[in-house]
């Protein structure tokens, strides 16, 4: 009898020791989602921040040409840049020439009517930016000269001569001015459609008039900008026509064998996405556009078939899994159903599907798009049309399924797998309609497909293919 | 049968289908395993999903010397181990108790199943569950258990026979064992 005995150690290693039992089969699909993570961890942590930088930006530079409109289509004060003359400020030159002018009234009433007229030219173009190459042309040494001939003079006829004098050469040097600024002007305008050319300096010599014999350089510190909006913002929203999957595709390599035998189907829905983007013209037909948008990719599967969803362990909380063409969703149970375990069946060919007929799946997988687009216009008129095409990130931002039964919702969980970032590609037409200068109307048929899977999971392959008709609104700033 | 060593080299390369296949060659005993070391089946699916992503972050380091399921085992030990000493902080005052050793007739033993064992040993407080299974199962030293559970040889000592009473009673109280022979032991 003591030979048969075995104390409390032998009893608990001998049945424990080799103890073995099934695990519940959500579980390597959790391990399969927590190993991806893990993978992906470093590179999602990098593309994030850049992504978020890159956003940041975006917002820094629109918020920047939205608050500094009046920067723009203008000529710097210190963009023109007067070479072989010692010149000070504009400013002072006007008051001198006005002082001079002023005081020539004062000791001159004869020539009232002249120099009335002349003392108004001085006003009104002194008001203005471009005052300051009128100014320019009574320059200092010339001033000095007659504000010492202006100098009160005993004789009343000598100080009318040097009067005469000094407003003759006024009056040439308005002249010199006007042509200076019609110059700028048909310069400005000409730059309109050469924003490309490299024009860092000119020296030009546009007078006729040769009485001041100089030549005047003109030094640009920047090509003068385009006055027609350069940069621009747009609001856009899309209805989007999702691309059907294809059903012979499968999540996941474990459940892969037991998908082909019932009419498990994978529909995709209508969605919608919106967002702004902000444009910038590079050239008279090319303008480069980025900026976030909201898409959604949303597919319903019915008569899903589940894995885990033995009535017998009919309890909410429970964990169940379903294999669709976007991968493994992972579900838990809230509430009762009538659904049985897809795994109990050992013959499953020729199976009637009633057990998950009422059975409907709804994923939801939603992006932050950011996209990179460049549109070449090929019509730039009151409706203008342009080639679009671009590549985006796009940013996991939600990631939901939802199970029902007759209506009735029975389990909630997501796609397990899904990349935190993927990339796509766009092609499109934009026809516009130019509502105001600044304000254009825009409807644009695009197509889109991403680029990698949107499963990490290497047995999906999922590149969902998009429609959209992307209707904008674009506003033009300076 | 699988290819173990073709599978481990492919699972090191992250192979997915050859991490399924050794997944599912091995997870009931690692379930086994982790059910042995927990209160229940929640905390043993957890300890499984941990033990089999470390299993598979740190298979290129397994240098076939020696069982690939004894590697396997004491990663989902250590993972069980971890877990304990990251939530029992308070420590059992250290006693040493004389065990009396109950021998349990063989005919009695083939009417109890595992899975009643298993309740058993999950009912035991945490402490007293890991150095029974330690010691008891695998088979480590009251030296071995005091290092990997931080404790000292007596705590493991202690804690062991205070188990093994536990045990012991339950196992009379449910199959209602006759007591053949006492002998009385130290631990």
């Amino acid at each position: 009898m003591l030979n048969e005995n075995k104390d409390i150690d032998q009893l608990f290693r001998e049945k424990l020791g080799d103890f073995e039992k099934t695990p519940p089969s959500f579980l390597w699909t959790n391990i399969q989602v927590r190993l991806d993570e893990k993978q992906n961890g470093l590179r999602f942590t990098m593309v994030k921040t850049v992504g978020i930088a890159a956003a940041i930006l975006l917002a820094f530079l629109a918020g920047w040409w939205i608050t500094n409109p009046t920067d723009k289509g203008t000529i710097p004060q210190n963009s023109v840049a007067i070479q072989n003359k010692i010149i000070p400020v504009a400013d002072t030159l006007s008051k001198k020439t006005t002082e001079a002018v002023e005081r020539l009234s004062v000791n001159a009433n004869p020539v009232a009517p002249v120099h009335s007229i002349n003392t108004q030219k001085v006003d009104k173009t002194s008001s203005s930016n471009l005052s300051t190459l009128a100014t320019f042309a009574a320059n200092t040494s010339f001033i000095n000269k007659i504000n010492d001939k202006a100098e009160p003079k005993t004789s009343e006829l000598e100080l009318f001569n040097s009067e005469k004098e000094f407003l003759s050469k006024l009056q040439s040097k308005f002249k010199l001015a006007k042509k200076l600024t019609d110059w700028i002007t048909t310069s400005k305008n000409d730059s309109t459609t050469n924003i490309g050319s490299n024009l860092k300096s000119l020296n030009i010599n546009p007078f006729n008039n040769t009485s001041t014999g100089e030549t005047i350089s003109m030094a640009y510190n920047n090509p003068v900008k385009n006055t027609s909006g350069r940069w621009s913002l747009k609001a856009e929203i899309a209805p989007i026509f999702n691309g059907q999957p294809q059903n012979n595709r499968q999540g996941s390599s474990l459940f892969s064998g037991s998908q082909n035998y019932l009419s498990q189907k994978t529909q995709s829905s209508n969605t919608v996405s919106a967002g702004m983007m902000a444009g910038y013209k590079v050239g008279k037909h090319l303008v480069v556009k980025s900026g976030l948008v909201y898409n959604k990719i949303r597919q319903t599967t019915s008569h899903v078939n589940l894995m885990g969803a033995n009535p017998t362990s009919n309890i909410p909380g429970y964990a169940m899994s379903a294999s669709t063409p976007s991968g493994q969703v992972v579900l838990t149970r809230k509430g009762n159903s009538s659904m049985d375990d897809a795994m109990n069946f050992s013959n499953l060919s020729g199976i009637s599907t009633s057990y998950s007929a009422n059975g409907e799946l709804n994923q939801n997988i939603e992006f932050i798009e950011i996209p990179l687009q460049a549109t070449y216009k090929l019509i730039s008129q009151k409706v203008n049309v342009g080639l679009t095409g671009g590549i985006s990130t796009n940013i996991l931002v939600g990631n939901s399924a939802n199970l029902s039964e007759n209506g009735t919702g029975i389990g909630s969980g997501e796609t397990a797998s899904m990349r935190h970032i993927v990339y796509s590609g766009a092609i499109g037409i934009e026809v516009g309609y130019e509502i105001t200068n600044r304000i254009v109307f825009t409807v644009e048929p695009r197509l889109k497909r991403y680029i990698n899977s949107l499963s990490s999971n290497k047995s999906v392959n999922f590149k969902p293919s998009q429609m959209e008709v992307v209707t904008g609104l674009s506003y033009s700033f300076n | 049968m699988i290819n173990l060593e073709e599978t481990i080299q492919k699972c090191a390369s992250g192979d997915r289908k050859a991490q399924t296949t050794l997944y599912i060659h091995f997870a009931s005993k690692m379930y086994g395993v982790c059910l042995r070391y927990s209160k229940d089946s929640a905390e043993a699916e957890d300890n499984l999903q941990d033990g089999f992503i470390r299993v598979f972050l740190k298979i290129d380091q397994f240098r076939f010397k020696g069982s690939f399921e004894g590697w396997m085992r004491r990663i989902m030990v250590n993972t069980a181990l971890e877990k304990f000493r990251k939530n029992n902080h308070l420590f059992a005052v250290e006693d040493m108790v004389v065990y009396e050793n109950v021998q349990v007739a063989e005919e009695t033993i083939s009417s109890i199943s595992a899975d009643d064992l298993l309740k058993i040993i999950q009912e035991l407080p945490p402490r007293y569950r890991m150095v029974f299974n330690l010691y008891a199962i695998e088979g480590y030293s009251h030296q071995e258990i005091a290092k990997l559970m931080n404790i000292n040889e007596g705590t493991s000592k202690s804690n062991l026979s205070r188990a093994r009473t536990i045990l012991q009673k339950k196992v009379i109280d449910e199959f209602g064992l006759e007591k053949n022979t006492v002998t009385t032991t130290l631990c």
